[in-house]
């Protein structure tokens, strides 16, 4: 892969976390003073989504993290002798 | 003697959930609208994804603006090449299975 | 106005034998270049390849005085190959880097000049500030080489860019203050280094460097690695 290929995937990271930034901040904090009838409210889930998702998503990745640990420490490939 | 770094981040954390918790379960008399009191108890996970979007957007940032010095590693091999003729001339035997 | 102060250059080497005549060589020039006062100790751990005979050999060419030879018998890690080094050592400032030349000896010169300016007790090569960099990574290296350092400086709080970096300049009293207390291995340890530097208030300074990458297809960043890295991480953060 050629350096190019680095910058685009590091400013597609930039910009990916942007976008997550602005999209949850409307959801939790602007919308709820914004009418329920307004046509903002089809882009967006039910509200209880924008906490019980990333709860979800948060268990799932320590779990996922915690196995990848285990399973580092419990099967030694190669013995390094540091 | 000073306090680790994970005991301020304690301490940190339970006063920011102290004062969130005596707030969601009601222990405190509030003035807020409903807008702000949707708003506030949602603020702690909130504030955790926010906070993961900046060191997403941190690493992607650093990784676009890491430095390739294409430069450096032709200069390596320039240097290299001088060395061996220099250590050569000295006297310097190389192995048999050098590779450079 | 002669210097008088006196640079030991510390090299732990295993199987290092391709590689070592030409940082020696290097290390040489740089040093000579700039009137430099210096010495070479070379520790190599048993080296099956014969790195200790072509020590000889550059000390031969060198003289005994520039070229240092202390080995050692079996692989033994690098905070005691330091110390080891160290007893040996007659200048009053240490320089450590990597003897597989992903360091190069021309930033020495900048290093000591940083070191004169305000006579910070230690100075460390930075890849990721200013002319530093890196060349021969992939995406996956340099993802987690940022996302590492990140982790670190969000915990640990050093006040330093570049962490795991061994490319450095210590006074020698003040190595050998912190070998003493340092416990970690691996990546963990150079990172400890700059943690207790911290802790007992020496001045710290940067100097951007350039790490030119060699050893290609090789996996130097396995899941043990990693994991290893995480724990050392965490029990800083929890001790200091």
């Amino acid at each position: 892969m050629t350096p190019g290929v680095h910058q685009v995937t590091g400013w597609g990271l930039v910009s990916l976390s942007a976008f997550i930034a602005i999209y949850y901040s409307i959801w939790v904090i602007i919308l709820p003073f914004v009418d329920q009838d307004q046509p903002i409210h089809t882009f967006f889930l039910p509200r209880i989504y924008a906490i019980a998702g990333p709860l979800v998503a948060g268990v799932i990745a320590l779990t996922l993290i915690g196995a990848f640990v285990l399973y580092v420490t419990v099967s030694p490939k190669k013995v390094k002798k540091s | 003697m000073a306090v680790s770094k994970l005991f301020q981040w304690l301490i940190c954390l339970t006063s920011f959930l102290a004062v969130w918790l005596s707030y969601v379960l009601g222990l405190v008399q509030t003035k807020f609208s409903e807008e702000m009191n949707e708003i506030i108890i949602a603020l702690p996970i909130y504030l955790l994804i926010l906070f993961a979007c900046v060191l997403l957007g941190m690493i992607g940032h650093r990784v676009a603006t890491f430095n390739d010095c294409e430069l450096a590693s032709k200069e390596l091999k320039e240097h290299i090449d001088a060395a061996r003729q220099d250590l050569a001339k000295k006297g310097y035997k190389f192995a048999s299975d050098w590779k450079s | 106005m002669a210097d008088k102060n006196k640079y030991t250059v510390l090299l732990p080497t295993y199987e290092e034998r391709a590689n070592l005549p030409i940082i020696v060589w290097l290390l040489v020039k740089y040093l000579t270049e700039s009137d430099y006062d210096f010495e070479i100790i070379i520790i190599d751990d048993g080296s099956p390849d014969g790195t200790l005979e072509a020590a000889k050999d550059l000390q031969r060419i060198y003289g005994e005085k520039k070229i240092v030879l202390r080995p050692r018998e079996k692989k033994l890690g690098l905070g005691t190959a330091y110390m080891h080094g160290i007893k040996h050592a007659t200048g009053n400032f240490i320089l450590i880097l990597d003897a597989d030349m992903s360091h190069h000896p021309k930033f020495i010169p900048d290093f000591i000049k940083k070191q004169a300016e305000k006579n910070y007790d230690i100075v460390t090569g930075t890849r990721y500030v200013g002319t530093g960099g890196v060349y021969g990574w992939d995406l996956k290296r340099k993802l987690i080489s940022r996302g590492a350092n990140l982790i670190t400086q969000i915990l640990l709080r050093p006040g330093v860019s570049d962490l795991t970096g061994s490319f450095r300049l210590y006074k020698k009293e003040v190595l050998e203050k912190l070998i003493t207390s340092c416990v970690s291995k691996g990546y963990t340890f150079q990172i400890e280094m700059i943690i207790r530097a911290r802790q007992n208030n020496f001045t710290i300074a940067e100097v951007p460097i350039t790490f030119v990458d060699r050893v290609y297809g090789e996996s130097k960043l396995g899941g043990n690695e990693i994991v290893g890295f995480l724990k050392g991480i965490l029990y800083l953060f929890a001790t200091t």
